[in-house]
Formats: structure tokens, C-alpha cells, sequence
């Protein structure tokens, strides 16, 4: 088991900050432009926004609280540096890595209840990290 | 780890192999018997190792007309380790097992499938877990008890675990169903609820289509 981390920088922990603001921003806005009745003809794209905003804020929590972020495509990495860095939102984070591993084996379109549950653990995330950016 | 290789966490050399193949049979065999059933390394590499274990007293060899036969001495010292080890991946569904039984979100199944299913799996590889959960149910707590078996299946083994989740619904009104479905079905290796669920949830859901 090969743990792979990254010492961060100001200039990488605002850029990753500002691609989880821009991905949860789009979140929002397609599900607002496909409105209730369209948002399952949108699910995917949105799912795959909000684990992209999940994956990045996670990144400006660590390099806030730990200075090093997890480097690489190991799930179990991210959550246990995350965990580490905010004890509790590592399960925000898996949830979405589990949304991102069903994604690679699935031709299936995203259901209601995944988009759901992409959004609040990527609300969660986002915020968090927008306070740990500023703090 | 390489769960088709599991005693490469103690010795990369064809040792390793050759005791688990001796561990796994209960019988004895000739050093092309156990070439066939490692189908890797050379027939003299893996005499060679027979003989250097014999010496180490954790293999037996007796004659046998005109060749030797090789087996594990499961009484020495050093037997039970070495089956333990050669027997991960049924330890590894056993902890599976063990692991989710107590869930209070249950799982109506649980395989492992993929390249840890096959002997294709290399210490790099993913740890792919199939879980299905109920159609009513508390997401919250699901993702909490399978966050919790990820990190418990990667400590285990050092390999990424990835859980790919599915809903009970979601398996019966797949159209088509996912490949992974019934790759899962065919080769996974089950580890909770009833082991013909996935089959039979995946045949009802074919005949639906077929409108039987």
C-alpha cells in the first residue's frame, strides 16, 4: 500500500478552491436550468460536477489543516487524509469516490437519489473548505 | 497484496507459489504436477524449490517408482502459517462476512468480483466489492457502513478498495443490465446475503424484459 501526498502551495490550494466553487456553481446551475421535472435528463453531468467540486475542496481542507494533499487515484488515500485533516467529512468524500467508481463500471444514468446525496455531501465539502480557506 | 499470490507478501521466488499449490491440494505430486498447476516458472526452477523445502523439512518427498512425490508436512512447526496464508482470499470473504453481518442498513448482497475474484490480480490492483442495499433505506447510515468496510477491506489487504453499490430496484429494472452485473453473477465470489439473489434477480429481470 503506496500512501501518495503532495506538499501544497498558496498558489495550488487557491486554484484548487476556486475549481471547487466552479464545479459547485455549475452543480447548481444545470439542476436549476433543467428544473424538477428535467434533472434526471441532467443527472449524470451534475453527479460528475459535484464529485469534481467534492474531490477538489477535499484537496483545500488537507493542504489548510495538514499542508499536503492526497496525490494519485487511491480512494482510500483521499478519505484518510481527509480524515485526518476533518475528522467526519471523510464519509462526504467516499460517498462521492463510491459515485465515481459506480460511474466506471456503469453504462446507468444517475438516479434521483444519487444526485440527492452527490449535492449535500458536495455542499458539505465545499463549505468546509471555503472555511478552512479563509480561516 | 496479490490475492492469487498471497504468500508473495513473505518471498517474491517461486517458494512461495510452489507452497501454496502444495497447500491448497491434499495430495502429493511430482515437480511437473506442480508446474502444470503454477503454469509459471521452469520445471527445474520448480524442483529446485521442491528440493530446497524438502531440506527445509516443509515439504516431503518420497519416491514413487522412478519419480518423487511432493507434499506439505502439515505437522511441522511452520505448516499452519503457511496454509493461513495460502487460504487469504477465503479468510479475506470470511472477514467480509463477519464484517457486515451486524449491519443495521443490511446488505441483501455482497461479492467480491473482478480481478481479486481471478488469478489475474496483482498487488496494485483494486479490491472491487459489489453491494446491494435495500430499496428503502437510510443512505446515510449505508454510506457510513460501507466507508467503514472500505478502509476495514483496504487495511486488510493494502488494496484500494472500491465498493460499487447498487440498489435491489436498480439490479431488477437494469435494461440492459450492467456488464459488471453479471460478471459479478458468474464469477464473484459471494460474501453476504443469498448466494443465488444476483443470479435470480438477474433472470426475473431478463424474463420481464422477454415479457414472461
Amino acid at each position: 500500500m503506496v500512501g501518495g501526498t503532495r506538499r501544497c502551495d498558496p498558489g495550488m490550494r487557491a486554484g484548487r478552491m476556486r475549481k471547487a466553487d466552479q464545479f459547485a456553481d455549475a452543480y447548481h446551475l444545470v439542476r436549476d436550468y433543467a428544473g424538477t421535472d428535467g434533472e434526471l435528463d441532467v443527472a449524470d453531468a451534475a453527479v460528475t460536477l459535484a464529485v469534481h467540486a467534492g474531490i477538489a475542496a477535499s484537496d483545500v481542507i488537507c493542504c489548510a489543516r495538514l499542508g499536503e494533499h492526497a496525490q494519485g487515484d487511491n480512494h482510500g488515500d483521499a478519505t484518510g487524509l481527509l480524515r485526518k485533516a476533518a475528522p467526519g467529512l471523510e464519509r462526504d468524500l467516499a460517498t462521492l469516490l463510491t459515485m465515481k467508481t459506480r460511474a466506471g463500471y456503469s453504462a446507468d444514468p444517475a438516479n434521483r437519489d444519487m444526485l440527492e446525496r452527490a449535492g449535500r455531501a458536495m455542499d458539505r465539502l465545499v463549505d468546509a473548505a471555503r472555511a478552512a480557506n479563509a480561516g | 497484496m496479490e490475492m492469487g499470490r498471497p504468500l508473495a507478501v513473505v518471498t517474491s521466488s517461486v517458494d512461495g507459489d510452489v507452497l501454496r499449490a502444495l497447500a491448497l491440494a491434499e495430495q502429493d505430486f511430482t515437480p511437473g504436477a506442480v508446474h502444470a498447476l503454477l503454469n509459471r516458472y521452469s520445471v527445474a526452477g520448480v524442483r529446485h524449490s521442491l528440493d530446497r523445502l524438502a531440506e527445509q523439512g516443509i515439504v516431503t518427498r518420497r519416491p514413487a517408482g522412478r519419480a518423487y512425490l511432493f507434499g506439505l508436512n502439515r505437522e511441522h512447526l511452520a505448516a499452519d502459517p503457511i496454509i493461513a496464508l495460502a487460504r487469504t482470499r477465503e479468510r479475506l470473504l470470511a472477514r467480509l462476512t463477519e464484517f457486515v453481518a451486524p449491519w443495521r442498513e443490511p446488505a441483501v448482497y455482497g461479492a467480491l468480483f473482478g480481478s481479486a475474484a481471478r488469478a489475474d490480480h496483482r498487488a496494485d490492483s483494486d479490491l472491487d466489492i459489489l453491494l446491494v442495499h435495500q430499496l428503502e433505506h437510510d443512505s446515510d447510515l449505508w454510506d457510513q457502513q460501507v466507508m467503514d468496510l472500505s478502509r476495514a477491506a483496504t487495511a486488510w489487504t493494502g488494496n484500494d478498495a472500491r465498493v460499487l453499490g447498487y440498489g435491489t430496484g436498480e439490479v431488477f429494472d437494469d435494461d440492459p443490465p450492467d456488464r459488471v452485473l453479471h460478471d459479478a453473477a458468474t464469477d464473484g465470489l459471494h460474501f453476504a446475503g443469498d448466494p443465488a439473489w444476483l443470479r435470480q434477480a438477474l433472470r426475473a429481470a431478463r424474463r420481464h424484459r422477454q415479457g414472461l
